[in-house]
């Protein structure tokens, strides 16, 4: 739980689209929960991510790790649902009064309640908030960001990010740039080449 | 500052493409391509960072970064930058990162280390850099094709400054980039694969059916690509079909 709360900027700050967009994906996030529909949560949280591509700002990538935590851990039954909801009334609430540091506090408090979760599951918070990280990362590298530039603002290490991309499908649909055949020739030339 | 001799001759390399070669377990065959190489394999500060400095505060990937600082200490991998560098660095930063504007915002689409790399290769005059990841490479490659995948990934209007653009493309024009599987083929052109070539007795004698390795080399080297991908390396499955083409006709 300290690692993360380290790794989540406070920001005294907020863009109105970003604002909006969050106050929106939060109201669907309390609907699809209280619908049961859980899985939903994984799509959603995926919105966020092409504010945070755009924007790149810590509120909306700080959204986006919450919604894909909760979706892992609400999945399992390890949250009681009641107080996710009544956390997040309160988080929608601080930001449409424009109470960023209230909105903030909330989504520390949202933390420390899905890291109770992790005793209940026998899960570790920190890999769940880390795989949401490196998830979500992944996301960013597919919208067109580079791969250090995810792995940095997601807080991980490009190792981590690497390794799960190449899992994917992201790097399937790339089909421009210069066909393999000339790379090759190109390396080859390069090492028969003397001093 | 570090002053280092460096040949004339030099590869500079991504994060991207040493945490391949690591993570695919095959870290001693830079090495030994190294000397295949009658120049220097460079990389930038801020790319040793990436490399070493991250994982060693994680316990995951820590003992890859030790294998590669193992190839830093050794020499395998020179660790090169100066002020000129780090001043042109700064410059493709400032021009990639406003180059593409959606929603009234510049978007911010690479980072310090990998401007490092090409900024080295602009100074150096390198033959080749090593890139894995899509981003940077099609910058340099076909930049027309990030803003097209911004649009349509982030289903808004993406904006680009041609200006900028123009800009980029000249500063890294005559670039020539590789990936870490273009190393890989080279290293197994040269056979610093071979000792994983095993007989059709041997298979046998393992009990492994050696149906599936009629073609014991080109197995390998198939394994060796779908480790590069799988551990990160942009490369598509036709790229990968085709590259073991070209090596049928040749066998």
């Amino acid at each position: 739980m300290r690692k993360y709360k380290k790794k989540l900027a406070i920001n005294y700050f907020m863009n109105e689209v970003i604002r909006t967009d969050i106050m929106s994906i939060l109201s669907e996030t309390r609907q699809r929960i209280s619908h049961d529909e859980i899985s939903y949560l994984k799509e959603l949280s995926d919105h966020t991510i092409h504010n945070a591509s755009i924007f790149q700002d810590k509120d909306s990538i700080n959204a986006a790790v919450i919604v894909y935590s909760l979706y892992k851990i609400l999945q399992r039954e390890g949250l009681a649902r009641n107080n996710v909801m009544r956390k997040i009334i309160e988080m929608e609430n601080a930001l449409a009064a424009n109470d960023l540091a209230g909105y903030n506090k909330r989504i520390q408090e949202m933390l420390k309640m899905i890291s109770k979760a992790d005793i209940k599951l026998k899960l570790y918070i920190e890999q769940v908030v880390e795989q949401a990280q490196i998830k979500k990362g992944s996301k960013l590298y597919d919208h067109g960001l580079s791969i250090s530039q995810a792995a940095n603002l997601m807080g991980i290490s490009v190792w981590e990010l690497m390794d799960y991309v190449g899992k994917t499908e992201i790097n399937e649909d790339h089909t421009y740039g210069v066909v393999v055949d000339k790379r090759l020739e190109n390396a080859r030339r390069a090492f028969s080449k003397k001093k | 500052m570090k002053i280092v001799k460096i040949s004339k001759k030099n590869i500079v390399f991504d994060t991207g493409p040493i945490i391949n070669f690591a993570s695919s377990g095959i870290l001693p065959k830079l090495t030994a391509l190294r000397a295949h190489y009658s120049g220097d394999f460079l990389i930038t500060n801020s790319v040793e960072k990436e490399l070493i400095d991250r994982p060693l505060a994680t316990k995951k990937f820590r003992l890859e970064a030790f294998q590669v600082l193992k190839e830093i200490r050794q020499g395998t991998l020179k660790n090169f930058d100066d002020e000129s560098i780090d001043r042109m660095a700064r410059e493709l930063l400032d021009i990639a990162n406003s180059t593409f504007k959606a929603k009234g915002h510049w978007i911010r689409i690479v980072s310090f280390a990998e401007m490092s790399v090409l900024a080295s290769a602009i100074e150096l005059g390198s033959e080749l850099v090593v890139i894995d990841e899509r981003t940077t490479r099609l910058l340099v490659e076909d930049i027309d094709s990030v803003a097209s995948r911004l649009e349509h990934k982030l289903h808004t209007k993406v904006i680009i400054d041609d200006q900028k653009k123009k800009l980029f493309s000249q500063m890294t024009n005559g670039i020539k980039v590789i990936r870490s599987i273009e190393l890989a083929v080279l290293a197994f052109d040269y056979g610093l694969f071979d000792e994983y070539l095993i007989s059709g007795k041997e298979l046998e004698k393992a009990g492994i059916s050696h149906h599936k390795f009629k073609d014991p080399k080109n197995s390998i080297l198939e394994s060796i690509l779908w480790a590069m991908k799988l551990n990160g390396c942009s490369v598509n499955n036709q790229e990968i079909a085709r590259i073991i083409k070209l090596y049928k006709k040749k066998s």
